[in-house]
């Protein structure tokens, strides 16, 4: 089930209200079941797999839980990491390596026969079987006692705001959550109905509208040069942003009002000034989840400089990976990788060149140039990310700089959507970043929230017209369920 | 919290129809702020010749044969072949109309038309669609009726409730602007609500229509058509309408070049699906995709599609023969 589909605007409703109508002691369950039937609205058989991979991490953290003897623990982490990782290897990655051999005995003129399997990604998979992971390490570390409950272990797996897209939610936050008694809350509905709102509005009617322009550029790069696949880049790096970020804030939003706090997962990553920062603002439950169980356990910072290159370069190949099995996520992941290695790499040399040319003493120009930096570096990398092939990816970048000035160069821009189109685009991209800023600032309480009533509903119904006027209906799913 | 919701959701109701009104008003020609909300690409009284069509269709009363389709519809039958063997005959084609925007055009129009004969033109190119496009065709080029909100709900799409809704505030203000039907190089309309082609296609464009005519078999994938549940209940409720009002209702499928069918991989399944529903319902369903016709794919169609006005010549006749077949018969 999609957040912005009609099915959705009724399960909810229903599903909040049943929820606080019923004794907490059948909450749990309902909420179980609840989530279960959000999956399987998708395709009810792939369930199974959440419930597998849900019963081996339960059994395995018990068992954990029952020894004090590393070498049992241990093989019972390796039963759960095997079990998680080999349904994400079938599901998602078998194909791709199947095809990888094939290319490369193809080009020995050796005859590889086997097709590969003929079955669906299983949408959110990568994202239950991290966040299912992440407890039987934890247990494993004992940073968590095992979960006695089935059924709350079931939900914390299987919580449905969550289930497809994240925040990766940890155990420590999230479990102790799902035993507490949770009582209905006025505030938390408003707080968590406006969070939803904001989601609508940026997947709605920013990155699907987005969506239109950059599909019809980057599904047929060839066609197109210059300021057009700049442009298309552009929008890509918003609309990936309003449709993740938006699904995130729906999320979080959908739990709030159950009672449920989700982790952040965006902090206007746009306005990062190095690379290392906007990690540290983009999808943060991933970034994290990747520092606490692979970077660190590598060795992270505390090694040899080689090898904490080697770390990070690692990282964010899995990283890669783990958005999709391509080479072009792979590549993606790789080249941010090389960003925070040369940029570790160069730190000395840079510090220097800004204090040659004193930009150091405009504190707010060099903040700009490093905004301006990053945010183009990103752009860089997300065309790898956003292209159909390497090879495309390629393409795009050889006739990207291809910019013609002239009038006829200038309104060749014009692609997919009309003239008045691209402006509610770049308007509506204009008020997202004002947004940012006032959220930054600090102000978007006191200037927003701090208002009167009327105020503050003028805002709340400019932004459910917007979604009902300018939104674009096409039931377009998030981006971030086919990973 | 309930009396607060209650004022929100008041307060809300009010705005989207003040803003419905305000957004068809505002813009530049007719570019309104609504068209460019809800993407509507139609220009009033531009392709198609809908505006004309439908204020052609004021003229007509107790009509013999009333047509109803898509383009295909529209390009398809002559009405002025049908007045020279003295039947008097519309055609209420309009782009992209899917059986469910059919329904309610029909349910509007059928007892100021009054046929004594309906035929339906089915085609497979439309019953995967939701009618989103005729939708938007039909917003700009009619005037608002009860029956152009019910179709915008039972398309489901915020966008076409929106333009149903602004054309209902216009409506109710009597600022509904007036438009005037643009000419067409290539086609022309004929009284009656037939469109004929003015151009026969030349040079890169009818080498490029005839690779899909040359293709044995095609080389590019061919596109399996999903009828929708929701089309196909309309192929229905259009034949039961035209029943409750007494009429009589015949399906048809107008033919196009053989090859160009094998764009279709499940052509010979929708053709079924078309045949299972006409039986249940007791109605007769022509596919003239498998009735031998005198028609050959270069010299009597225009494009891939549509049949050129010589194609038209031959295939209106030999429909005539049927339908008077079919009247003689008393089916």
């Amino acid at each position: 089930m999609l957040f912005n589909s009609i099915e959705f605007l009724i399960f909810f409703p229903v599903v909040v209200a049943v929820f606080f109508a019923l004794p907490q002691r059948f909450r749990q369950v309902f909420l179980l079941a609840a989530s279960y039937y959000f999956y399987m609205c998708w395709k009810a058989e792939y369930a199974i797999l959440i419930l597998v991979s849900t019963l081996i991490d339960y059994v395995a953290a018990l068992r954990m839980g029952k020894t004090t003897e590393k070498s049992a623990r241990t093989k019972y982490l390796i039963l759960s990491l095997a079990a998680n990782l080999g349904i994400l290897f079938a599901f998602k990655y078998a194909n791709f390596f199947n095809e990888s051999i094939r290319a490369v005995l193809q080009q020995f003129n050796i005859f590889y026969g086997f097709s590969g399997f003929d079955w669906l990604l299983p949408v959110g998979i990568s994202f239950y079987t991290f966040q299912s992971m992440s407890y039987t390490i934890d247990v494993y570390r004992g940073e968590k006692e095992p979960e006695r409950r089935f059924t709350t272990f079931a939900l914390y797996v299987a919580f449905f705001p969550q289930l497809v897209a994240g925040p990766i939610e940890r155990s420590v936050r999230l479990l102790p959550q799902l035993d507490r008694t949770v009582r209905f809350d006025y505030d938390r509905l408003i707080s968590g109905l406006r969070l939803m709102l904001w989601g609508f509005f940026k997947k709605v009617v920013i990155a699907d509208r987005l969506a239109i322009y950059v599909n019809q550029v980057y599904n047929s790069p060839g066609e197109y040069q210059g300021f057009t696949l700049l442009l298309a880049t552009y929008f890509f790096a918003f609309q990936i942003y309003c449709d993740f970020s938006g699904y995130s804030d729906i999320a979080i939003g959908t739990a709030r009002i159950m009672g449920y706090d989700l982790m952040l997962n965006f902090r206007q990553p746009y306005f990062s000034q190095s690379i290392s920062e906007f990690w540290k603002r983009w999808h943060i439950s991933l970034s994290s989840w990747f520092k606490d169980y692979l970077y660190i356990p590598l060795g992270g910072n505390r090694v040899s400089k080689p090898r904490w290159y080697f770390n990070l370069l690692a990282v964010f190949l899995v990283s890669g990976l783990w958005h999709g099995a391509n080479w072009t996520f792979a590549l993606w992941g790789f080249l941010h990788g090389f960003y925070l290695v040369f940029s570790i790499w160069t730190q000395k040399a840079r510090e220097a060149m800004a204090g040659l040319l004193k930009i150091d003493r405009f504190p707010l120009l060099q903040r700009g140039l490093k905004i301006f930096l990053t945010f183009h570096l990103v752009c860089f990398a997300w065309v790898f990310f956003r292209a159909n092939s390497v090879a495309e990816a390629f393409l795009i970048l050889r006739n990207l700089l291809r910019l013609d000035f002239s009038p006829a160069g200038l309104a060749a821009i014009n692609v997919a959507l009309g003239w008045g189109e691209l402006l509610i685009a770049l308007g509506s991209i204009l008020l997202l970043e004002v947004y940012h800023l006032l959220e930054r600032t600090g102000k978007l309480k006191t200037l927003v929230l701090g208002q009167p009533r009327m105020f503050r509903w003028a805002i709340y119904y400019a932004l459910i017209l917007g979604i009902v006027f300018f939104g674009v209906f096409n039931h377009t799913e998030f981006i971030y369920f086919q990973f | 919290m309930i009396r607060k919701t209650a004022l929100f959701l008041a307060l809300l109701g009010g705005l989207y129809f003040l803003s419905a009104f305000v957004f068809s008003t505002v813009g530049v020609g007719d570019q309104t702020l609504m068209k460019i909300a809800a993407r509507n690409p139609v220009t009033p009284g531009g392709f198609g010749f809908t505006l004309q069509r439908f204020q052609d269709i004021q003229n007509y009363r107790d009509l013999d044969i009333l047509f109803l389709g898509s383009s295909h519809c529209y390009r398809t039958f002559d009405t002025r072949i049908y007045a020279e063997r003295g039947l008097e005959t519309f055609n209420m084609g309009t782009t992209g109309q899917t059986p469910l925007n059919t329904y309610y055009l029909l349910k509007h129009y059928f007892a100021a038309l009054n046929p004594k004969l309906v035929v339906f033109d089915l085609n497979y190119r439309v019953i995967d669609r939701d009618g989103l496009e005729c939708f938007y065709d039909l917003s700009q080029n009619l005037s608002y009726s009860p029956e152009m909100m019910e179709m915008a709900l039972a398309i489901g799409s915020p966008h076409a409730l929106n333009l149903a809704v602004s054309k209902w505030m216009l409506h109710l203000s009597g600022l509904a602007p007036q438009f005037t039907q643009k000419p067409d190089e290539d086609e022309r309309y004929i009284p009656g609500g037939y469109v004929e082609f003015t151009r026969s296609l030349a040079g890169e464009e009818s080498r490029y229509e005839a690779r899909f005519v040359d293709q044995k078999p095609r080389k590019s994938p061919a596109r399996t058509v999903v009828p929708r549940e929701e089309q196909l209940q309309a192929i229905r409720d259009v034949i039961r309408l035209v029943k409750a009002n007494g009429a009589r209702i015949i399906l048809a499928t107008k033919p196009e070049p053989p090859q160009n069918l094998h764009a279709i991989a499940n052509y010979e399944e929708i053709s079924r699906t078309f045949a299972e529903i006409a039986r249940e319902e007791g109605v007769v369903y022509y596919d003239f995709n498998k009735i031998p016709l005198p028609l050959d794919p270069y010299a009597h169609f225009h494009d891939r599609e549509y049949l050129n006005p010589a194609g038209v010549e031959i295939f209106n006749p030999v429909l005539i023969e049927m339908l008077y077949q079919e009247v003689k018969s008393g089916k």
